[in-house]
């Protein structure tokens, strides 16, 4: 037999209830209630600072005097026909590559020696990670010293072992890129050292010693054992270096200014230059844009490249990390 | 009725003919001198400007500026003053802030800003954002007086005094049309000729022997990279060219300065004669022969001022307060053996100052105004509490050797004890007068367009030196640009 809870006292009024309330929202509504505030706040410094730069992108503009004329895309046009862009990207391109060829030189290398088991290896574990945690600025200026050939240490321990007999200069004009690269790849390497080291660690241990049956060498063990594994973190890392390098500021600007004259003006530093030195608002954000649209490149063809690879190897792991195979 | 500025607002943007404008500022009460003055400019003079670009100012010409007084007892100060500045001794700076505060119980936070300071601050003027003393230099201070984004002192108490005790080049580079925009924090002479007689006394090179113009300067270069005097080069030239301040831009307009050679007229407008191309070609050949080192071109200036103290140049041409710095044993490998370059006929550098300026904003009253001089005043002036002396301007003279713009901390017998410290000797105080009373202001930094052709001058000078691009075509580039600046602001 049922029986009925009568919950109001009879005759009571039911509890009025406000206009408004949370409660008559589903689910979802309510979902998109929580996120407002996020979304509004992401609208406030995101959305509108992008559509800013997109509309200034189209106009002549003069904050100072405040005036503004609509030019079409005369800013794009400006920008892709002036020599100094076609200079910067090639140079972005260049110094990308080189900071993601050495910074996954550098994590590889670094994470297959901390995978071996040796005495103070949580101590230096710990050391290795500290370059991530400082800043582009402080990796300048450590850089800048380094290199320099007035007092810097290179030179210092080069002249003293006798390889050179007067100061050389790191930040010459055919090796600045170079030498920048070197030390943005040292500050950003660690990052992808711990992504690769994860991996390892979860290598099946029976399958070096089948390798080792096989009568595989170190280089046979690494690719056909090791770098199936780490394939996938490596692409993930690649994105994030690439990125990360090609819209590099900071450690161009304090460690060269752009130069020796205009050998290491990267598109990110020729936007800063035409925007904030120049005046050139428009212009200045029709290169950001080119340069959005440049990463926008990059970055679909990293992946296009990484989920490629997953169709083509369906039994991909959660990491991407397919069984590999020793045959 | 409208302010007067306002009709001539309302004429220059065209909503009112100019019969009206007469109309309306005869109604005002602008006296017929001033209407003259009107008439007397050039037709097409005034069609694009702003009102504050304009020399000519109904504003200042129909109305004199009635003095301000100082802020009473128990003026209200719960509402902070923002003083921003560059990164020099903020210790200093944080310290003399303190006494201020205390002394006038005020609320003034100071901080630097670091990076970009010109591009920052210019920034912070575009957006309009709270500032009430700011640093700048001669060529910002123009460009921040044009828009209107900085007050004048002439309704400051102690205008009238500050402006008599100032040097006179001094006071004419703080001076825009006829009023003061600045108070000075240092005067210093950039470029001024140091040398270093730790390599010079091996050369045989007395001071006696010290090139008196740059053409002798680089004939003895040349000598001692022949004679093997130094491996390395010998000469560090004033053209760095990263950091966030100007070197190579710099050392281009104050060695075509000191020759004569024109880059601007009197009017401001681009010559670049056939000796400016000169100027950058020679600079190329030294480049070439090893005279000047390449490492220059990525240096910031803390560098460019350590890398002399290493000792290794045999001559540079500095900031004149720094041959405090390279004779002080705790920073220089050389010191007591780098002394100034006497000025014997040709000047050396130029006059650079750092300045106090009031910033306007939207928000300011009568009562936040004198705030903001008693500050400036403070920093700039003199201490109107303790003892009424130059008490800032004295304690950077003793303590960094930065010199004022008045004349009277040089004969401060505390000031001359101070640099007869660190000074090799006793007799380089009539030395460093005597460059400084030289010093050369280039009147282009009272232009527009200045601060833009210089950023650009920046980049494309090291392409030139470092042969990445032609010399007379980076050459004929800046006369195109500074002629497209002066076109673009109609300023010249």
């Amino acid at each position: 037999m049922a029986t009925t809870v009568e919950l109001a006292p009879a005759g009571s009024q039911p509890i009025p209830r406000s206009s408004w309330s949370s409660s008559r929202l589903n689910d979802t509504q309510f979902g998109w209630l929580l996120t407002l505030p996020v979304f509004l706040g992401l609208l406030a410094i995101v959305g509108y600072p992008t559509l800013y730069s997109l509309w200034l992108s189209f106009h002549r503009v003069d904050l100072i005097f405040k005036r503004t004329e609509y030019v079409g895309w005369q800013n794009y046009q400006a920008a892709l026909t002036s020599p100094t862009f076609v200079h910067a990207v090639s140079i972005t391109v260049y110094y990308t590559a080189l900071v993601t060829i050495f910074a996954l030189a550098i994590a590889v290398g670094g994470a297959l020696i901390l995978n071996e088991k040796f005495r103070g290896r949580s101590l230096v574990l710990a050391i290795v990670i500290l370059p991530w945690a400082v800043s582009l600025y402080a990796t300048a200026i450590v850089w800048k010293f380094l290199y320099s050939p007035e007092w810097g240490l290179f030179n210092a321990v080069l002249l003293r072992l006798g390889v050179i007999d007067r100061p050389f200069n790191f930040l010459s004009e055919h090796l600045a890129v170079p030498a920048v690269a070197i030390a943005h790849a040292w500050q950003i390497a660690p990052l992808g050292m711990y992504f690769v080291l994860a991996t390892l660690q979860v290598i099946p241990e029976d399958l070096y010693k089948t390798a080792k049956v096989d009568r595989l060498g170190s280089w046979g063990r690494f690719r056909h054992v090791v770098f199936p594994y780490i394939k996938a973190p490596l692409l993930i890392v690649m994105v994030l270096v690439t990125v990360e390098a090609a819209r590099v500021f900071d450690i161009i600007f304090f460690m060269t200014g752009g130069g020796p004259g205009d050998v290491s003006t990267t598109l990110t530093w020729e936007v800063y230059r035409v925007f904030y030195r120049n005046n050139q608002y428009g212009q200045g954000s029709a290169l950001g844009w080119l340069l959005v649209l440049l990463t926008t490149i990059i970055t679909t063809l990293y992946f296009l490249l990484l989920f490629w690879r997953r169709r083509e190897r369906p039994d991909a792991g959660i990491a991407g990390t397919a069984l590999p195979s020793v045959e | 009725m409208k302010p007067l500025y306002e009709h001539f607002d309302d004429l220059l943007k065209g909503r009112i003919d100019r019969r009206t404008f007469f109309k309306r500022t005869a109604a005002a009460g602008a006296s017929t001198p001033v209407i003259a003055n009107y008439l007397a400019q050039p037709a097409g003079a005034v069609s694009h400007f702003p009102a504050s670009q304009n020399h000519f100012s109904l504003t200042r010409a129909g109305a004199q500026t009635a003095k301000l007084s100082p802020p009473g007892e128990g003026v209200d100060t719960s509402e902070q003053l923002i003083f921003r500045g560059w990164n020099y001794r903020p210790e200093v700076v944080v310290d003399n802030t303190d006494k201020f505060n205390e002394q006038y119980d005020e609320n003034v936070d100071y901080q630097t800003v670091t990076g970009d300071y010109i591009a920052i601050m210019e920034n912070f003027h575009i957006a309009n954002q709270p500032l009430d003393m700011a640093y700048a230099n001669p060529a910002t201070l123009a460009r921040w007086q044009l828009p209107g984004w900085v007050h004048d002192y002439e309704a400051w108490w102690n205008v009238d005094d500050a402006r008599g005790e100032l040097y006179d080049g001094v006071r004419a580079s703080l001076t825009i049309g006829d009023k003061l925009y600045g108070l000075p924090y240092f005067v210093s002479i950039r470029g001024s000729m140091t040398a270093n007689m730790a390599i010079l006394d091996k050369a045989g090179i007395t001071p006696e022997q010290f090139p008196k113009t740059w053409d002798e300067l680089y004939t003895q270069l040349r000598q001692l990279k022949a004679d093997g005097v130094t491996e390395e080069a010998p000469f560090l030239p004033h053209w760095f060219a990263s950091g966030v301040w100007y070197g190579i831009s710099w050392g281009y307009l104050f060695e075509c300065l000191n020759r004569g050679a024109m880059l601007f007229d009197e009017e401001n407008v681009p010559v670049f004669d056939e000796q400016t191309l000169a100027i950058l070609e020679e600079w190329r050949k030294l480049l070439e022969e090893g005279i000047v080192p390449e490492t220059v071109f990525t240096m910031g200036e803390p560098e460019f001022i350590d890398a002399f103290a290493t000792g290794k140049y045999a001559y540079s041409p500095q900031q004149i307060y720094d041959l405090k710095v390279f004779n002080d044993p705790a920073k220089s490998q050389v010191a007591g053996q780098v002394l100034p370059v006497p000025v014997d006929g040709q000047p050396w550098g130029l006059i650079d100052e750092g300045i106090y300026t009031v910033p306007k904003r939207d928000t300011d009253t009568e009562e936040k105004l004198a705030r903001k001089y008693r500050l400036a005043g403070f920093f700039g002036y003199r201490d109107q509490v303790d003892g009424g002396e130059l008490y800032v301007a004295k304690r950077w003279a003793i303590e960094a050797a930065l010199n004022s713009g008045y004349k009277e901390i040089l004969q401060d017998p505390e000031v001359i004890e101070a640099y007869n410290e660190w000074l090799p000797n006793q007799e380089l105080l009539p030395v460093i007068e005597g460059i400084v009373n030289a010093g050369q202001f280039p009147q282009v930094w009272q232009t527009f367009w200045w601060e833009e052709w210089n950023a650009q001058a920046m980049t494309e000078l090291p392409k030139a030196v470092l042969g990445q691009t032609p010399v007379a075509e980076v050459h004929a580039g800046l006369k195109t640009l500074a002629e497209d600046l002066v076109t673009r602001y109609q300023t010249s």
